[in-house]
């Protein structure tokens, strides 16, 4: 599989059809990946595809971190079913174009839950939770496929919150929630390394950045964390796919995006939406229906 | 020198001392795991009270010491404005008497190279905040046992038992005991207090093999002596290197908060209306506003330019300017780096670029 | 229709985010028919609800408020014809992100008042009010919303 994704990247850098494959590639150590920009056709041969590739590729297509992308015209992204939800979640957003990419699909098993837990391959001990529902283990899109077309898949079913701890919060009183969440984000430091790994944010300039009014406080000191925390979790309402990067990119691990599943939960129940299967259908916070539930309302 | 040997198991028992010697004593601690398969173990460094579990002699912990020296944030004064007047209120802070137990050698070399940037002697500013944490913390350093793949101190001129910066040293021996060297007038006190733990005079020639061992097992090696040299040379400050290892970097901060020696900060007023403190908190030169003037112009606009500053200051700003060394080599920004990013990357392309025979480079 | 408006110990601090064409316009009826209703109310007005930002909520908790209030007109007829069919999903989701952050709802009121409805507009800001009497100050933000309030050193000879 992965030779036969290495000859087509090799064959369509040769002709120029794509300026760069973004891929993966061996990392600094044996259970780690990283994400290459291969450009000579002969770099094709570092590709590969396995358990340990975590990244979410489709980050490096969104406006945030451009440079990469100056000067591309079409861009082959290598993605596991996760990283295409993400792309097609940008082209609904009008964050890329179709036709601006070139997506490698290949069938996934999973990948691993943290760099520290690979012990050579992927089983059932080191599996990430995310995996364990996943309904894109073949992808929804792919202009490359092993085998040649891509099979379809049954889609239709929810979305699983996978952090048991979203669950147990639930049964939670209100104020134990507030002192579980003032616990958790003892540890933050406020880097943004959650808001950069996220394909969907794309803001030039980020809302904490701003100075003039200074909407978010900078320091890390708890009210500017939570401020922190809560914004990130409103702008991905409806956007989110579910990718777990946030939660794997934080140094300090923090499941961060207990946020995220929760509401992913809710969008589902209360718009029936799933994010990143529809390049047409437009995620639920631009558009309305006249008879949307408003049983909260007085 | 004086040494000395306790059981390892009696660690717990230097902590209830200390902390009857009312130190603030601050150790490694294992926080509590989350639920489910993608929990993982975080360590942290943390005050600790007698009685309560340890993690000392695991692996390096997530995030260093340098949250008690170079504190994430704190207020410098308070202020408020009344008609044309800002009336200035000062606020407390603390310098406890602190020991840190537990310190690994690459995180205890740090401090002087934090303590060259904020004080007097070399840069011409005295940071209270930080000489006075530092003149009352002791160290109790730790020799590592099983360095993992991202640890390079001994490429750094570092080595994984070293004892620079240490008061009293601490190694593991065989026969689960532990070798302790004392170092300081400090760490005289501080073996003073753990005198009743002690079960004899120290194992120099197990010390010795210890340290042999664990140095051995040290896998990332690279050649760090040309690298001045090579940033030197202006010529290099454009080389392609910069843009293709760069590529693939977010921006995001992870490698400069989880750094020992990072020590960049930020001074802003937060205030609502006409009240607030001015607050002191950590920056991050790997923020693509870091360097954006009021005029809108970015010298650093683009990432790649961000890590290449980064390389610079680490390998030869921080040699020129504070004398001190700008990278310990703990590896911390290769694990926590959420695309992998590796830092001895970049230092084994210099070092090939340096002594390749038509390099170029400053002597 | 003067009611005598009891004062307590302790008085929330309420803020309402409403929208100008409707709610805003039905309080200014209320006052101009001499409406009596509990004053803790401070109105922040928007040319709709949904302009209403939630960055807007999330800043009045962190200033230390008792409750938000946020109010628009009725489905169908906003002044810009669909501003606040977004507010209700914005709010409906936003509700959700507070409850599981830890937050209490009861601190949060939506309703869709109208330019006509000054009674409804009373009715509302007392319930309301009386709520959140009930619950107090709200502590656990609020001891969050000056990080360094217990370093203050007192200075001698200030005002």
């Amino acid at each position: 599989m992965i030779e036969e994704l290495r000859n087509k990247a090799k064959e369509l850098l040769e002709s120029g059809e794509l300026d760069v494959v973004i891929g993966y590639a061996d990392g600094s150590d044996s259970a780690r990946t990283t994400p290459i920009f291969v450009r000579n056709p002969e770099d094709v041969e570092k590709l590969v595809v396995d358990g340990r590739c975590v990244n979410s590729l489709p980050l490096f297509l969104n406006k945030r971190h451009e440079y990469p992308r100056k000067g591309w015209k079409k861009t082959g992204i290598v993605g596991k079913g996760c990283d295409i939800r993400a792309i097609t979640q940008l082209i609904a957003e009008n964050q890329l174009r179709r036709d601006e990419v070139y997506i490698f699909g290949f069938p996934c098993d999973g990948v691993v839950s943290h760099p520290n837990n690979w012990d050579g391959s992927l089983n059932d001990g080191n599996i990430a939770s995310k995996c364990s529902d996943c309904d894109v283990k073949i992808p929804t899109d792919a202009d490359f496929y092993p085998g040649g077309t891509l099979p379809d898949a049954d889609r239709s079913g929810p979305y699983q919150i996978t952090a048991p701890q979203v669950l147990n919060l639930m049964e939670m009183e209100h104020s134990d929630r507030f002192a579980f969440w003032r616990d958790s984000f003892d540890r933050c430091f406020k880097c943004y390394a959650c808001r950069e790994v996220c394909p969907h944010c794309s803001c030039n300039i980020c809302i904490t950045d701003r100075t003039q009014p200074n909407w978010l406080d900078q320091a890390a000191h708890k009210k500017g964390v939570f401020a922190w925390h809560m914004t990130r979790a409103m702008h991905l309402v409806g956007r989110c796919t579910g990718c777990g990067e946030c939660t794997r990119a934080c140094p300090v691990d923090i499941q961060v995006d207990a946020f995220n599943q929760h509401m992913k939960d809710v969008i589902q129940g209360s718009f029936d939406y799933k994010s990143g299967y529809s390049e047409e259908e437009k995620p639920p916070l631009i558009t309305f229906k006249v008879d949307d539930r408003e049983d909260f309302i007085r | 020198m004086k040494t000395a040997t306790i059981n390892k198991s009696d660690i717990d028992k230097c902590i209830d001392l200390l902390s009857q010697a009312d130190y603030r004593v601050i150790a490694p601690r294992m926080q509590p795991r989350l639920d489910g398969p993608d929990a993982i173990d975080v360590q942290v460094f943390q005050e600790i009270q007698p009685g309560e579990e340890h993690a000392i002699g695991n692996d390096l912990a997530t995030t260093g010491i340098k949250e008690f020296l170079f504190v994430k944030h704190e207020p410098l004064f308070a202020f408020e404005q009344r008609g044309k007047k800002v009336e200035i209120t000062p606020v407390s802070h603390d310098f406890p008497k602190t020991v840190m137990i537990g310190v690994r050698p690459c995180d205890a070399a740090s401090v002087r190279s934090l303590d060259n940037v904020f004080s007097a002697s070399n840069v011409g500013y005295n940071d209270e905040l930080f000489t006075k944490r530092l003149e009352q913390t002791s160290f109790i350093t730790y020799s590592c046992t099983d360095p993992d793949a991202s640890c390079f101190c001994t490429s750094v001129g570092l080595a994984p038992d070293s004892d620079r910066g240490s008061d009293l040293h601490m190694t593991e021996i065989d026969g689960d005991r532990i070798h302790i060297e004392v170092k300081t007038e400090t760490g005289e006190v501080l073996a003073q207090l753990l005198e009743p733990l002690f079960q004899g005079e120290g194992d120099a020639a197990a010390r010795k093999k210890a340290g042999e061992e664990v140095f051995a097992k040290i896998s990332r090696i690279r050649d760090s002596n040309p690298i001045r040299a090579w940033l030197d040379d202006t010529a290099n400050f454009d080389d392609e290197m910069w843009q293709r290892l760069g590529e693939k970097c977010l921006g995001c901060g992870a490698c400069t908060f989880e750094c020992p020696t990072c020590h960049c900060f930020d001074i802003v007023d937060e205030n609502r209306g006409g009240k607030g403190y001015r607050v002191k908190f950590w920056d991050g030169c790997q923020f693509d506003h870091f360097t954006l003037h009021a005029s809108g112009h970015n010298p650093r606009d683009w990432q790649y330019k961000r890590y290449r500053n980064r390389f610079t200051c680490k390998f030869k700003i921080y040699q020129e300017k504070f004398e001190a060394q700008g990278c310990v080599g703990c590896g911390r920004c290769i694990r926590g780096c959420p695309v992998n990013l590796d830092i001895t990357e970049y230092m084994a392309e210099v070092a090939q670029k340096a002594t390749a025979p038509n390099a170029v480079t400053s002597d | 229709m003067s009611k005598k408006i009891e004062r307590h110990d302790f008085e929330p601090r309420i803020i309402g985010f409403v929208c100008k064409w409707c709610t805003y316009s039905g309080a200014d009826l209320a006052g101009t028919s001499r409406m009596d209703y509990s004053p803790n109310v401070r109105m922040v007005r928007l040319p709709c609800s949904g302009r209403i930002d939630q960055q807007f909520l999330i800043k009045a908790f962190e200033q230390g408020v008792d409750g938000v209030i946020v109010s628009g007109c009725h489905p169908g007829d906003c002044h810009y014809n669909e501003g606040n069919y977004y507010a209700r999903r914005r709010n409906l989701a936003f509700r959700q992100l507070l409850e599981f952050n830890g937050i209490d709802l009861r601190r949060m009121e939506f309703s869709w008042i109208s330019a006509a409805e000054a009674i409804k507009w009373t009715q509302v800001i007392d319930e309301f009010t009386n709520r959140v009497r009930e619950l107090g100050p709200h502590d656990e933000y609020g001891d969050m919303l000056d990080p360094y309030a217990e370093r203050l050193l007192k200075v001698e000879g200030s005002a």
